[in-house]
């Protein structure tokens, strides 16, 4: 698959916090090849990793048991 | 020059002077209680009261100008007999002398009369050419008032209408004479106005009265619906507010409420709205209709519905003035905004269901040999999640007991000695955490029965639960230990159960799992913070 190719080797920040949607993710993720940072489920995890990592991209749930992730993407941008 | 000097200059006798002084004072006098007796009809007149008082000075005043014996008021009744009179009040004869005969009817005598025609005199009724023409009793019926001198007269309102007739009658003949005639017609003519004037007093009271009882009806209406009423002038932007009305804007009735007070209260966001569509409405004369919220003195928000419509076109088109009710529909908005919610939730719920039964399906896709074993494991995950959807649903998704969840799990593998709980304490714990831990312990058992203590006849689970203080507040810390099983070893690769425990629930619930492949049984502890788990109140 040529889309495969191309996520092929990504760094990808996974930020969910429900368990089973999160390890979802990140066997999708796994079968496209990426390298899967996280998964992390609380926001000031999900920032800590954001400042540590190398990252290409990132899969961020938009609410976070309540929490929006809002000041995590205005980071990674 | 005196009256008699004048008198004697032209007669020229002293004695036939006083003879004609004596006559002049006599006229002198009859005139004078004539005119008494007209001055009090119209002071009975004037001073208004029932319609009997007034028809009864009318009718005494009559008998006392014309020197009758007995004079009547008869009112004109159309029934389906035809015209005849009824007997309304009489003068100089007791009721009863009417009592045994039938009323008037439109007789030849009387025809005159019932039409509304000129004045009927007659010297004597009896020798009159019209008396004794109809049947049955071709004059007076028998002990009659004895009439011989007769006056009668049409009582005629403004319209035309013949109201009634007023009788005067005397035993004797020629009693009445000719200058009688005008002041009859007086007479029906001041009755007439009588009539007229406690006819329109009643008229006027029944519709003040009709009126009123309409406003009641109305208000009534008003006050059961908790609709409060308004007007607005459109020209010089008058407002006029009911108490209701005010209420709903949180205004006691004494209070003002302008139209500026009103834009005032209108909360910031909705008041542009309500300008356009009131603006809308009079320029268009379409309906007026919208909901917006209004902020109390108090400081409380409430939500008002006013509806309006134009209630009174301008002389060059548009609308002058308009009408309409207020409703404070809070409690329906509430209602509205709670279900809007429980829909949201429903729908996030939902979805986050399916992607949960995804998950589990790939992942126990991923970790079965074959079709027969996915089969199993995958129906034995979705029948743990279902259970405990129905232990949430028996309480409205607001909580869960842990003790619930451990004994649903475990009941159905280890009955009797094989498994034990000891616990400080139930645990309420919130939907999400609920479904996290009831799948994790479901993999726990699972794993016991095929692999672990309760693979074996002696095996056993012993389940701790405590709740203790920790460097993060209050946690849970929960020990799952097995024994009595087949020696242990670690897996070479991690399943989905371990996955789920040391990844999945450590990090939806913010806590530590350890798993610890024990040889002489599997040893688990959670340790998880209480904030995570417990709802809030």
């Amino acid at each position: 698959m040529t889309d495969t190719a191309k996520l092929d080797g990504l760094r990808v920040l996974v930020v969910e916090d429900e368990m089973m949607v999160s390890m979802l993710i990140e066997d999708m993720l796994g079968d496209l090849g990426c390298t899967v940072v996280g998964p992390a489920s609380r926001l000031d995890e999900a920032i800590q990793l954001a400042k540590e990592a190398e990252l290409d991209c990132a899969v961020l749930d938009v609410n976070l048991g309540g929490q929006p992730i809002f000041p995590l993407a205005d980071l990674l941008r | 020059m005196s009256i008699a000097d004048a008198v004697a200059r032209e007669t020229g006798t002293t004695a036939d002077l006083q003879l004609r002084i004596q006559a002049l004072e006599s006229a002198l006098a009859e005139e004078r209680q004539r005119a008494d007796a007209l001055n009090r009809i119209a002071a009975a007149i004037a001073a208004g009261g029932d319609l009997h008082g007034v028809v009864q000075a009318v009718v005494d005043g009559g008998v006392e100008l014309t020197g009758a014996e007995f004079g009547a008021f008869f009112y004109n009744l159309v029934d389906e007999q035809g015209e005849s009179y009824t007997l309304y009040t009489l003068a100089g004869a007791p009721r009863s002398a009417f009592a045994n005969f039938p009323m008037p009817r439109n007789t030849a005598v009387f025809h005159p009369t019932f039409v509304g025609e000129a004045v009927v005199r007659s010297e004597d009724i009896t020798q009159d050419p019209r008396y004794g023409k109809n049947p049955p009793y071709h004059g007076m019926p028998k002990g009659h008032l004895p009439v011989r001198s007769y006056l009668a007269a049409s009582v005629v309102s403004n319209a035309g209408e013949v109201l009634g007739g007023l009788f005067f009658g005397h035993s004797a003949t020629g009693m009445f004479g000719q200058r009688l005639e005008a002041l009859m017609d007086g007479l029906a003519a001041q009755a007439a106005v009588a009539f007229e004037n406690v006819r329109l007093a009643a008229a006027a009271r029944r519709d003040a009265t009709a009126e009123f009882a309409t406003r009641e009806r109305l208000q009534f209406a008003l006050n059961a619906g908790r609709l409060g009423s308004w007007e607005l002038d459109v020209e010089t932007r008058a407002y006029e507010a009911s108490d209701l009305c005010k209420a709903n804007y949180g205004r006691a009735p004494h209070e003002t409420f302008t139209y500026e007070d009103l834009l005032a209260a209108i909360h910031p966001e909705d008041r542009e709205r309500m300008r356009a569509a009131i603006e809308a409405a009079i320029r268009t004369g379409a309906e007026y209709d919208i909901e917006y919220r209004v902020l109390h003195p108090s400081g409380d928000v409430r939500w008002v519905h006013a509806r309006g419509r134009a209630a009174q076109t301008a002389d060059e088109g548009g609308v002058r003035r308009m009408a309409g009710v207020s409703l404070d529909v809070t409690e329906r908005k509430r209602a509205e905004e709670r279900q809007r919610l429980l829909l949201n939730e429903l729908n996030h719920r939902v979805k986050n269901t399916l992607a949960t039964v995804q998950s589990i399906a790939s992942q126990t896709l991923r970790s079965t040999i074959d079709g027969h074993a996915f089969r199993d494991a995958f129906e034995s995950r979705l029948l743990a999640l279902s259970q405990t959807h129905n232990l949430l649903t028996d309480r409205s998704w607001e909580a869960a007991s842990l003790r619930d969840i451990l004994m649903l799990e475990l009941k159905p593998h280890a009955g009797g000695d094989r498994f034990r709980l000891d616990s400080d304490r139930d645990v309420r714990l919130t939907p999400k955490a609920a479904v996290a831990l009831g799948m994790a312990i479901h993999e726990l058992a699972t794993n016991a029965v095929k692999y672990g203590s309760l693979s074996a006849s002696g095996g056993r689970v012993s389940v701790r639960s405590r709740v203790t203080a920790s460097s993060v507040g209050r946690a849970l810390v929960l020990e799952w230990i097995e024994s009595g099983g087949p020696p242990v070893e670690k897996p070479k690769r991690r399943g989905f159960g371990g996955r789920l425990l040391e990844q999945g629930l450590a990090g939806e619930l913010s806590g530590q799992v350890l798993l610890d492949y024990r040889p002489e049984g599997l040893f688990c502890r959670i340790e998880l913070p209480m904030h995570a788990l417990e709802p809030t109140e």
